[in-house]
């Protein structure tokens, strides 16, 4: 195995998965052990093409395109970052198959080679010390980094993704964020969070519409595989939030009252956020359910069930799959802009003096 | 209080037995028709997998014939089993249909909550009592068990086609209606005994296959295309890695009984499979080198159509075929699944082994 003391190593991260929550945290604290970090490409044609030869037909997308960036990151590093993550917050679990992530691509690099080195740890929050900073300085001890220097760089990380965190939550638009640290990962000394406190808007003064796009972040953020429905609405001059912008705390009041807790710390997020914006005026929810996720299966259902009970606001269900046209979420898409529109007419006709405000935390 | 609880496999012999013995009015829901999938399928997600939407399907024949309670297990995690109940409980409010949902399941913040719940079920009933209804039921489970481990065994040798099963479903009756536990112990004794008293050809050379994958395809024939009584027909050995009676052993007995456990089979996993993955993930992987250690001519690994603890079983498992020199056959089903192509893919995968044993001289 090489090691830190061999001069500079590089590092993969796959951009698919974890990438989009995770990215400044994993890429700070791997240039702050002095390593060199690369990043897989977009998601493009070949790197959907690799994951669909890699992986058997029944894997959901997301994890499809996992097997590509991992792929593509061959030849170009020392070894890929591939943490298996059990759970990152106490009492939760991710799914299944990010249980199973790290054996599924190990065994597809036995069977046909050609493969980075994986560096692999375990994330398991439900063990007391369990979570982050154990896997991280657990990788970072096999490639021969000192303890002294673990503990400072976990500080920077820890620190950049706190802040990446806060940036989101005071509602900035995720890509924007995730873009400066695509750039590098020594923007920490240089940049300063713009302010971004929970703007109240008046309802009236508001005329765009405001859409709640509802995903898993690698899901949504993916311009790729989500057919860039992020920036077709953008295009037409929808604000959009998403599920990035509500804060854990928001998210469980807006739960409370199910009679039982969701035990995926990403359901939570999902139907907390989606709750949430439900009672917050918003013109519009879309979920965006991966295709062949099993967890959308049933949360995305909650979503579309509890939207249908509260009745107010229109709702559209998306599945994106590698064979989706474009023209077809195009039409969808249009279709429910124009069902929008003609409520948004009505409602404004009945309460003209309204005076509400919502409270959103808007992208700008 | 009129008790009922979903279908899977020979369980409602052994829940019937146990609230029976309890006093309760129980409410065995009808036996699993196209009717009760089609109504399944009707009110469930559509990507929701295949036991959600069976469940739904007896609840709803279930409370026609009058039930107003239902008994199911619940879970923490990390697949979507755990949160089955939460999905149903909404989809039953929607539809009005009145059905009062007790889920067994570890507690999430106190044991008082599974106490409570587990009281509904007890009622005013000693311990004593308990107990004894406890070891009655699962006397039956051992049993019936027993007889259909026997059937698999056997079907491939039977020379008039359907002798194996018409005993197995005397013996079955005959469990259900036992009344106390020397009863049952007779009975198991007295149809073991029919069986091998059956004219069966001891000389025919046969292919051994072991069935691995997710517990309730594994269990419930109707959710597996009647699999293994198929198998046998086509003249395969069939043997299963996991019976009723070991489940709940393991399960809900924490493994007290000296019943067969998994344990064994988890620890065979764990190089290829290092952490579980919920549902039966893991033991599909044991399971498979089990049998490979065992000699078994070929596996077969099923589960319903988008599982996802045997997607990432079935990602890992040509490695175990490679390093064993095992044929696996990964087989998912929903409720499209036609028998006739059932068959068509379990004759070509049989054709295929013994034409590898012809080969290798093991068979005429
Ligand atoms: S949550 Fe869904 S999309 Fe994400 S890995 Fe699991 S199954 Fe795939
Ligand atoms: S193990 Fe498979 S069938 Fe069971 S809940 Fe999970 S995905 Fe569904």
């Amino acid at each position: 195995m090489k090691s830190v003391t061999d001069k500079s190593i590089t590092i993969g991260l796959p951009r698919a998965l974890g990438y989009y929550e995770y990215l400044p945290y994993w890429r700070v604290f791997f240039e702050s052990l002095g390593c060199a970090v690369v990043l897989s490409p977009p998601t493009n044609k070949a790197i959907l093409d690799q994951g669909v030869r890699s992986s058997v037909d029944e894997v959901c997308l997301p994890v499809k395109i996992y097997y590509g960036h991992v792929r593509a990151l061959a030849g170009k590093v020392d070894y890929v970052f591939l943490p298996r993550l059990i759970s990152v917050e106490e009492k939760t679990y991710l799914c299944p198959k990010f249980l199973g992530l790290p054996d599924m691509i190990r065994a597809a690099a036995i069977m046909d080679g050609d493969y980075p080195e994986l560096l692999v740890a375990n994330v398991n929050s439900r063990l007391p010390g369990g979570g982050w900073e154990q896997a991280l300085t657990e990788v970072a001890l096999a490639i021969g980094c000192s303890r002294s220097r673990i503990k400072e760089a976990l500080r920077w990380g820890k620190k950049a993704q706190e802040e990446f965190e806060n940036t989101l939550e005071a509602g900035e638009y995720p890509p924007d964020v995730l873009a400066r640290w695509e750039k590098s990962g020594r923007l920490l000394e240089s940049y300063a969070p713009r302010e971004f406190t929970q703007k109240k808007l008046r309802a009236k003064d508001n005329k765009e519409p405001v859409i709640a796009v509802i995903g898993h972040p690698y899901q949504l953020f993916d311009p790729f595989t989500s057919m860039n429905l992020m920036g077709r609405l953008k295009e037409k001059g929808i604000k959009v939030i998403t599920p990035m912008a509500v804060t854990n705390q928001r998210s469980q009041e807006a739960t409370i009252h199910l009679p039982k807790r969701i035990f995926w710390s990403f359901g939570q997020k999902l139907l907390g956020g989606s709750l949430h914006f439900l009672q917050e005026k918003i013109d519009g929810l879309i979920y965006v359910a991966a295709f062949g996720c099993g967890p959308d299966s049933l949360v995305g259902e909650l979503v579309e069930r509890y939207a249908k009970r509260s009745g107010q606001v229109p709702t559209l269900y998306l599945t994106i799959d590698e064979h989706t046209g474009e023209a077809g979420i195009v039409t969808r898409i249009e279709a429910f802009l124009d069902l929008i529109e003609r409520k948004k007419v009505e409602i404004e006709t009945e309460n003209d003096k309204d005076d509400n405000t919502v409270d959103v935390a808007l992208g700008s | 209080m009129k008790i009922t609880f979903p279908h899977m496999g020979n369980m409602d012999i052994v829940i019937k037995a146990l609230l029976g013995e309890l006093g309760h009015e129980v409410i065995t829901p009808p036996p699993i028709t196209k009717r009760t999938l089609s109504l399944g399928v009707q009110y469930s997600p559509e990507f929701a997998c295949l036991p959600l939407k069976v469940n739904i399907g007896n609840f709803i024949e279930a409370v026609e014939k009058g039930a107003d309670t239902v008994i199911m297990a619940g879970g923490i995690g990390p697949c979507r089993f755990g949160y089955y109940n939460q999905v149903q409980r909404e989809i039953l409010q929607d539809m009005g249909v009145n059905l009062n949902m007790v889920v067994l399941e570890p507690p999430d913040q106190h044991i008082g909550e599974l106490l409570k719940r587990l009281r509904i079920i007890t009622g005013s009933n000693s311990w004593w009592k308990l107990i004894k209804a406890i070891r009655f039921a699962y006397e039956k489970c051992l049993a019936i068990d027993a007889l259909e481990k026997e059937a698999s065994r056997l079907r491939c040798r039977e020379l008039q086609r359907g002798d194996v099963d018409r005993v197995y479903q005397k013996g079955q009756k005959a469990i259900d209606q036992a009344k106390t536990v020397k009863e049952v112990r007779r009975c198991k004794e007295e149809y073991i005994k029919a069986f091998n008293s059956l004219t069966l050809d001891w000389q025919k050379k046969v292919i051994k296959i072991g069935l691995v994958g997710e517990i309730y395809t594994l269990l419930e024939p109707t959710a597996s295309g009647y699999m293994e009584k198929h198998l046998g027909y086509l003249g395969a050995e069939v043997d299963r890695s996991l019976y009723l009676s070991e489940w709940v052993n393991e399960h809900l007995f924490k493994g007290l009984l000296p019943v067969k456990g998994h344990q064994e089979t988890r620890k065979l996993a764990k190089p290829y499979l290092s952490c579980i993955v919920g549902g039966h993930g893991q033991e599909s992987i044991g399971g498979a080198i089990e049998y490979a250690k065992k000699g078994f001519d070929g596996v077969i690994q099923v589960g319903p159509l988008t599982c996802m603890p045997e997607i990432v079983a079935q990602s890992i498992m040509p490695l175990v075929e490679k390093e064993y020199g095992l044929p696996v056959l990964t087989i998912y089903t929903d409720e499209q699944t036609g028998e006739a192509g059932l068959i068509t893919r379990l004759e070509a995968f049989i054709d295929m082994l013994e034409r590898k044993k012809i080969a290798l001289g093991q068979l005429p």
